[in-house]
């Protein structure tokens, strides 16, 4: 994105949700969100703003500062669609990061994939991988270890058991 | 800007595309009898002359591979001296992304250390071929060979020590030209020195 | 053999009892493109429901990689996605040197293209030979688009010194520059392989057998595809034009001249043609990426970048058109030489997503060809 798109699209942002539904990160393109608000600002940007694809669901551990964060890419399919027919985008084509912390103690989240279903099996990864629990999620099981698998190996603080 | 791809909806009679399948099949059966894959010698398009897809005899000759090929690391030693290019430096060590390579430099009888690899090794069966660590040999030292035929039967021997890995230059220099003429000059210069710093008769190879 | 004379059932008997049956696509099954399990539910030949278990090839590169220094984790991209090994090495260094800010010298960039491009004919090549084998045509299309990927690996082996394992980009450039003998044989692929996409499509797009089987076969409708997150050429045979190359205009794609080809049902039939319309656009950007690198003077291959690379503290997700999709990675760095954070977006994971969706209403034979003309690697879904 532009700087100028930036500032358009989080001005657009500012007037548009509640206050203190979101925070800008440090970067550009970077919006934190609180886990209670993720679903509204999502659907904000996915029916508002024309975010339609979800390109990436990572989860980080942030051990020093006991919190996990769950990262999402968001790009503009439709009108960056639009640049091959040699049309003009009108907007933002992406990437928007939202980042969404939780403690590590409770590492809750509420799943994404009624606005984006590309997230169904990235957040089962994630699951999988790091622990995180996606509240909403509709099958929320582990996709690479087999089910009766008890740790998480992402974790910054996995330790292999020894067979 | 974009292509719509074709539907091919339109009427054919049915078994047009078949038919037309067997005729390239079976064109290219019939050039198959032709001069084209035969082998003239001295009008071979590509090194080995061979392009495309060929067959060798096996045992009896064996494909060519290009200098740059990476099968898997050697060490190398000067021929006219005799002496190993090897300081035990560790950069090969550090840069292996699975950690196989293991060296323990010397130490002369003063106890301090000298550029000479008293102990060398390498599990040549973790080995990935990535050939990382002779990018990060300033010395020229660890190199690529191009050896394929690396099966054995036993697990120990696929540790290789130091005497097994040792190749003279003349060799590296015949299977891999252009990527030798690439080091050659650094290597050789770096080479004077470390038989300097070394006590006499230290790292020579004696064949 | 058509139904008045296969079984004679009485007028009384209207429907025929059945009861759903689960079947085990087993890990072990040559036609799912690596190690992929699928439990089907099947009403007679009817899928009603289709589960897929990944796993098997899991090696979790991505905890491997926070034990490796950014340099050593290169060769562990080339096994990602093991058939395109030069685009993985691509997303990687890209990413890389977003996050550390390096720039390219042009003559790498050009050799960057040059090797991508190839990568994809590789791919496509190998995808419709395979979809013809998943569908019966045991081996003889496989054939045809190997002779031409020999070709292709020989260059590879040239250059990199490896015809999969390549491990030839590196931050700031390319590790070696392009041997002698490099062009005139590039060259020499560049003019012939359009006789080889002409002869493919000779025999095999009107081919009977393969437009019964392939169409109206696993639609997938736009905007569901857009809904799952599929990119790469099913996305385009669904009808929409999204190419990173044309959004993103990494690398020299912002200089060159192409078109994207895109389907209209979205079905297998489509996804098929689209990858040769795609074969055809990569020999034409092969063609502009060889004059550029003529015209460009000899120079660097690669900037200079510290052998040991400490990147600021940061994070970056660098993406590229890669055959399969788009692949990106996100990388978390935390200052020291070792990433904080190593993920690889992956394309035939998310790709794979709607392969449930897409199989409903077919019948068993066509799982495999619907899984084929996916396209993927399960190397790369499983990393």
């Amino acid at each position: 994105m532009t700087d100028a798109e930036w500032i358009a699209l989080r001005d657009r942002m500012a007037r548009a949700l509640p206050a203190g539904a979101f925070e800008e990160g440090p970067a550009d393109g970077v919006i934190h969100v609180q886990p209670r608000s993720l679903l509204y600002v999502g659907r904000y940007l996915l029916e508002t703003e024309g975010f339609d694809y979800l390109s990436n669901v990572t989860g980080v551990d942030w051990l020093a500062e006991g919190e996990f964060e769950v990262v999402y890419h968001l790009y503009a399919m439709r009108r960056g669609a639009r640049i091959a027919r040699g049309e003009d985008p009108g907007g933002p084509l992406g990437p928007l990061v939202l980042k969404v912390r939780v403690p590590r103690e409770r590492p809750v989240v509420p799943s994404v994939t009624s606005l984006w279903p590309s997230a169904l099996w990235q957040e089962r990864e994630v699951y999988d991988l790091m622990g995180i629990r996606f509240e909403g999620h509709p099958d929320l099981r582990r996709i690479y270890l087999w089910d009766e698998y008890e740790d998480h190996p992402l974790r910054k603080d996995y330790a292999p058991k020894e067979d | 800007m974009t292509i719509v791809v074709p539907r091919h909806d339109e009427f054919r009679p049915f078994g047009t595309g078949l038919i037309k399948g067997l005729l390239v099949t079976m064109a290219h059966f019939i050039r198959s009898y032709g001069k084209r894959n035969l082998r003239i010698p001295g009008k071979e398009p590509f090194p080995g002359g061979r392009f495309g897809l060929f067959t060798v005899q096996y045992p009896e000759e064996r494909a060519p591979v290009p200098d740059r090929y990476r099968g898997l690391p050697i060490l190398l030693y000067d021929d006219a001296t005799g002496a190993e290019l090897c300081t035990a430096c560790m950069s090969c060590a550090r840069a292996c992304p699975v950690g196989i390579i293991h060296i323990e430099q010397g130490v002369d009888e003063a106890g301090k250390k000298i550029p000479y690899a008293q102990h060398f090794m390498i599990e040549y069966e973790s080995c990935l071929n990535c050939g990382l660590c002779a990018e990060a040999c300033p010395f020229g030292s660890i190199v690529m060979d191009h050896h394929l035929e690396t099966a054995r039967t036993d697990r120990e021997g696929f540790r290789m020590t130091k005497e097994r890995l040792l190749r003279p230059i003349s060799y590296y220099a015949q299977i891999a030209p252009t990527v030798w003429a690439e080091i050659r000059e650094e290597a050789e210069k770096r080479l004077e020195g470390t038989i300097k710093r070394r006590p006499a008769g230290v790292g020579v190879v004696r064949r | 053999m058509n139904r008045e004379t296969a079984v004679h059932v009485p007028m009384e008997v209207e429907e025929l009892e059945t009861e759903p049956i689960t079947l085990n696509i087993g890990p072990q099954h040559p036609s799912t493109h690596g190690v992929f399990r699928m439990k089907v539910q099947l009403q007679g030949e009817t899928i009603v429901a289709l589960e897929p278990i990944l796993g098997y090839l899991h090696r979790c590169q991505e905890k491997l990689a926070e034990g490796h220094t950014y340099l050593q984790s290169i060769p562990y991209t080339d096994r990602l996605d093991y058939i395109c090994s030069m685009t993985n090495n691509h997303a990687y260094v890209l990413a890389v040197e977003k996050l550390a800010g390096i720039e390219v010298p042009r003559r790498a960039e050009c050799i960057r293209v040059i090797m991508d491009e190839l990568t994809r004919l590789l791919n496509h090549a190998l995808a419709v030979g395979f979809l013809l084998n998943d569908m019966g045509a045991w081996l003889t299309p496989v054939q045809y688009g190997l002779r031409e990927r020999e070709k292709i690996l020989d260059l590879f082996e040239m250059a990199s010194g490896s015809r999969m394992m390549c491990n030839y980009m590196r931050f700031g450039g390319v590790a070696h520059d392009l041997p002698e003998g490099f062009m005139p044989l590039l060259r020499k692929v560049v003019a012939e392989f359009p006789g080889f996409i002409d002869e493919y499509e000779r025999f095999l797009t009107t081919n009977e057998i393969l437009l019964s089987r392939c169409k109206y076969v696993g639609i997938l409708p736009p905007d569901r595809a857009i809904a799952y997150g599929v990119t790469g050429p099913v996305l385009r045979a669904s009808g929409v034009p999204y190419d990173v190359r044309k959004v993103d205009r990494y690398s020299l794609y912002g200089e060159i001249d192409f078109d994207v080809p895109i389907g209209t049902v979205g079905d297998v039939y489509d996804r098929y043609l689209v990858r040769i319309y795609e074969m055809r656009q990569s020999v034409r950007i092969l063609e502009q990426a060889i004059r550029m690198l003529e015209e460009t003077p000899p120079g660097d291959i690669q900037s200079k970048v510290p052998r040991s690379l400490k990147p600021p503290i940061g994070e970056a997700y660098g993406r590229i058109e890669s055959p399969k999709g788009e692949l990106g990675f996100y990388l978390v760095s935390d200052g020291s030489e070792k990433p904080y954070r190593w993920r690889v977006r992956a394309p035939s994971f998310v790709n794979l997503t709607p392969l449930e969706e897409m199989c409903r209403g077919h019948k068993v034979a066509d799982i495999v060809l619907i899984l084929g003309s996916i396209d993927i690697t399960m190397a790369e879904v499983d990393r």
